[in-house]
């Protein structure tokens, strides 16, 4: 059992980090970072999730996930009984996750299957955290995503790298009927997050470095 | 204060930061997030009992106790006023349970939850207002049932809302609506802005704040995100407008681009106004830009 | 000025508290004790638990005497405690079997196994002001206790009863429920918000933290003819039962205390198409000894499977959104908070309104 301190370490890390990843849902692409200071106060169990290069994002499943939910990690199995017992979550199959998880340079067809929701209540659409090397803002003519839609003033460019670059076919095509959809949020091997809401419009993949 | 010694102080009470438990936080965080993605949509949440009782403000309370850190500066008003007894008790609470600084100023504030107004200056893309929310249906007005309301939003059927107004045109020559203007978010969902005037209407529109909205005893948490879409419902012959005040100034501060509470004096039974937004009006009065 | 005044309302907060405590104390009878609440008013100590939803008697006896005797007050002050307590785990589903029983009757058979046992209740009282009661003295109440301790005693009740409906569903006559509670699947109001239809688990939870008289008042309409239960009371049972966890390191079972709890099922005739008719039932279930509560909820329980739902008490929505005291309490209340803003809003529509109408009158006088 944690001594009440360290609870109350905890409760102010994971406030700190969830104002983060609120402000990058609200305004999609922009990139947000995690302060690292904050991250090194963690008692953190293990180094990274999934290997190492990923230490941030452990700070981020422990502000989203717990005995509520459930999850399903693509490819990597070894970590899911470990994540289990992290964060309380409860594994799945993709079809049931409330989270799914895809590590650095995994192949993200499955999302494909993620839960996106009922017309009633399209709040039950799945989270998608994806682990990517680097995320930062996109420069015209370079490899990039341009993001259109609600949460966005006019556009926004955005740059991701280590990731499936078949990704955003994907998401274009499961957050095609809106409010259907699922939520996705990219965190970096240096702690940068982006955000792409449903809400969002993907208008254009220039041609991906991968 | 220290962080160290914030957190002694709010445990030393019994109670964890920000009064939640943390399992409540995350579920509320998650919906918040679901509601940001999905402008305008109800999303459903266990809304937990606080010591303020439902219906006077737990849905924003539960949203700030979420979102509040100890970085933040907390600005709460009820009806526009820092000094009304419900705004200032819960400020006092919040400030109770997280040790965060406080404010009547809006623009020293991070975080401002309100009652029934959006302030008169002009919010940046560092704040959220948090707006406590009695009825978050805005259909409720035409149809009782929430599993009906529930249809007509999936299906974005409005056909009845529209027809309310109509029916309210033929029957008054206006649309009457005054506070909770029904509004259309991104286009999609008719969403209730809470009992904010018409004159607050306009603010939300393409915002560069965040606005959160939280229905405690009904168990919803809705948001606008920033530079969203929100018009107000209206016909091209009978338009939104706005409350007019014709002529009216503040007796205090002169203003007359600000919306105006009336009031009646005591003794001479005379009617005359006062800006509603308290702290606009007492920095425009010190600022001397006032008549 | 009214509300206007209002500004700085810190001290009027404080003194406002101060002269409610004022209140309370200024007739200066000698401080109430929660000793005697929880002993003495034990079934407002039992109201409070189940609306409150917190079985800890002590507790809800402070939250009354806070209250100042207000259940529906002292209910939303435990309520409000018990969200900040943490979790530990969850106790195992129990059924009543086991049930240490202190009151149980039947309305339906004359003779049922086990036998009718009367119990505490002032069912057959007259209802007379008891004057005696006035000088109630410490030396009376100790021979009183002296002279009925045998009837007091438990020692000839058995340890269980059967179930009196068991005998229904034996004989195949009572029928069973396609919506029966599936253990892995519990679901939990207090943290998920109620989404219609709600399953039965979340059903019978909203009603059992439900305020008594919002209860009654809904069953009452029902049994009255808004909707057509006619309820026999096959069993109302009063007792203890064990509150049973896995222990976290052995991962037996393990009994850590016992709860009083008040059981109604209540049987009604149903018509079944294409088969024999047969009986259904509703079930209600509450913290401590609340009778009223017990039926009206099982009452509902029933008129709520409705093949079409008509009446307000056969709407699940209409009954589950209304009947908790806690929220609807609050919300009556919150009309007292100053509403200055949106009455403004209103009177600009009315104003223009009037103008609109006015103007077209003069039209039509000049035309």
């Amino acid at each position: 059992m944690k001594s009440g301190e360290d609870h109350q370490t905890v409760s102010l890390l994971t406030q700190n980090i969830f104002r983060l990843l609120l402000d990058a849902i609200s305004r999609p692409g922009r990139i947000y970072e995690i302060n690292p200071a904050a991250v090194g106060e963690w008692d953190c169990p293990v180094p990274g999730v999934f290997g190492n290069g990923d230490s941030f994002l452990l700070p981020v499943l422990m502000t989203l996930l717990d005995k509520e939910v459930s999850f399903y990690v693509t490819g990597n199995k070894g970590t899911v009984q470990e994540m289990a017992e992290i964060t309380g979550a409860h594994a799945s199959v993709v079809r049931d996750a409330d989270f799914v998880l895809v590590p650095h340079e995994a192949k993200s067809k499955v999302i494909l299957e993620a839960k996106r929701g009922a017309l009633q209540y399209p709040d039950e659409g799945a989270t998608i955290i994806f682990c990517v090397e680097r995320v930062c803002e996109g420069i015209e003519n370079r490899p990039c995503i341009r993001l259109k839609g609600p949460s966005i003033a006019d556009m926004q460019r955005l740059s991701i790298t280590g990731i499936d670059p078949e990704t955003f076919a994907h998401l274009m095509l499961i957050n095609g009927a809106f409010p259907l959809g699922v939520d996705s949020f990219f965190v970096d091997m240096e702690g940068r997050v982006a955000a792409i809401p449903r809400s969002t419009t993907i208008e254009e993949v220039k041609e991906w470095a991968t | 204060m220290t962080l160290k010694e914030i957190l002694r102080k709010t445990f030393d009470n019994g109670y964890n930061f920000a009064f939640l438990d943390e399992g409540a936080k995350r579920e509320i965080r998650r919906k918040i997030l679901k509601a940001v993605a999905i402008p305008g949509y109800q999303t459903p949440f266990g809304s937990r009992e606080l010591p303020i009782a439902r219906g006077w403000g737990t849905g924003g309370l539960q949203i700030t106790l979420s979102i509040i850190g100890t970085g933040d500066t907390l600005k709460v008003i009820d009806q526009g006023c820092d000094g009304s007894v419900n705004a200032v008790n819960i400020k006092k609470f919040i400030g109770r349970v997280t040790g965060v600084k406080t404010t009547t100023d809006t623009n020293k504030a991070s975080i401002i939850q309100t009652r029934h107004r959006v302030p008169e200056e002009i919010m940046t893309e560092d704040q959220i207002l948090i707006l406590q929310v009695p009825y978050p249906e805005a259909l409720r007005t035409v149809e009782p049932e929430e599993t009906e309301t529930r249809r007509m939003h999936a299906e974005a059927d409005y056909s009845r809302m529209w027809l309310y107004l109509y029916e309210d045109i033929v029957r008054f020559g206006e649309i009457s609506i005054g506070a909770r203007y029904p509004v259309a978010v991104n286009g999609r969902y008719i969403m209730d802005p809470s009992p904010i005037p018409r004159w607050d209407i306009p603010k939300l529109d393409r915002a560069d704040t965040l606005y959160l909205f939280g229905a405690g005893r009904e168990k919803r948490i809705y948001a606008v995100p920033p530079h969203t879409e929100v018009k107000p419902l209206e016909f091209e012959d009978y338009l939104f407008r706005v409350e007019d005040f014709g002529d009216a100034r503040c007796r205090r501060c002169g203003s007359c681009d600000t919306f105006l509470d009336e009031i009646i004096d005591d003794e001479t039974g005379k009617r005359f106004y006062q800006c509603s937004d308290t702290d606009y009006c007492d920095r425009r009065t010190v600022d001397g830009t006032g008549s | 000025m009214g509300y206007v005044a209002v500004r700085g309302g810190e001290d009027a907060i404080k003194c406002a508290e101060k002269l409610l405590r004022y209140q309370r104390l200024r007739g200066g009878a000698r401080p109430l004790t929660v000793e005697q609440i929880e002993g003495q008013l034990y079934l407002a100590v039992d109201r409070v638990m189940g609306e409150g939803s917190l079985y800890a008697p002590e507790l809800a006896a402070l939250a009354i005497k806070q209250a100042v005797g207000d259940t529906m007050e002292a209910s939303f002050i435990l309520r409000a405690y018990r969200t900040t307590k943490q979790r530990f785990c969850c106790s195992i589903p129990e059924t009543t079997k086991e049930m240490r029983i202190v009151r149980r009757i039947s309305a339906a058979f004359k003779d049922i196994p086990g036998g009718q046992l009367l119990g505490a209740t002032s069912d057959y009282t007259l209802r007379l002001l008891d004057f005696d009661l006035k000088d109630e003295s410490p030396q009376e109440m100790r021979t009183f206790i002296r002279d009925v301790s045998d009837i007091a005693r438990e020692g000839n009740i058995p340890d269980t009863f059967p179930k009196v409906v068991e005998i229904l569903r034996q004989e195949g006559l009572l029928v069973e429920r396609k919506d029966s509670i599936d253990d892995r699947s519990i679901s939990d109001i207090a943290r998920q918000s109620m989404t219609f239809p709600e399953s039965r688990s979340g059903t019978l939870q909203a009603m059992a933290r439900g305020e008594t008289g919002g209860l009654l008042l809904l069953a009452y309409s029902n049994m009255r003819g808004y909707g057509d239960i006619h309820p026999t009371i096959g069993e109302l049972r009063v007792g203890f039962v064990p509150l049973k966890i896995i222990h976290p390191h052995t991962g037996e079972p393990y009994t850590v205390g016992e709860v009083r709890v008040t059981e109604a099922e209540v049987i009604a005739r149903l018509d079944v198409e294409g088969e024999t008719q047969k009986f259904t039932m509703g079930y209600g279930l509450c913290f401590g000894h609340n009778e009223v509560k017990a039926i009206s909820m099982a009452v509902l329980d029933r008129a709520m499977q409705a093949r079409k739902p008509e009446m307000p008490s056969e709407k699940q929505e209409f009954v589950l959104s209304h009947i908790d005291g806690i929220e609807s309490m609050g919300f009556c209340n919150h009309y007292k908070l100053p509403h200055y803003v949106t009455f403004q809003s209103d009177l600009d529509r009315l104003r223009k309104v009037k103008e609109i109408h006015d103007t077209e009158g003069n039209l039509k006088k000049n035309l």
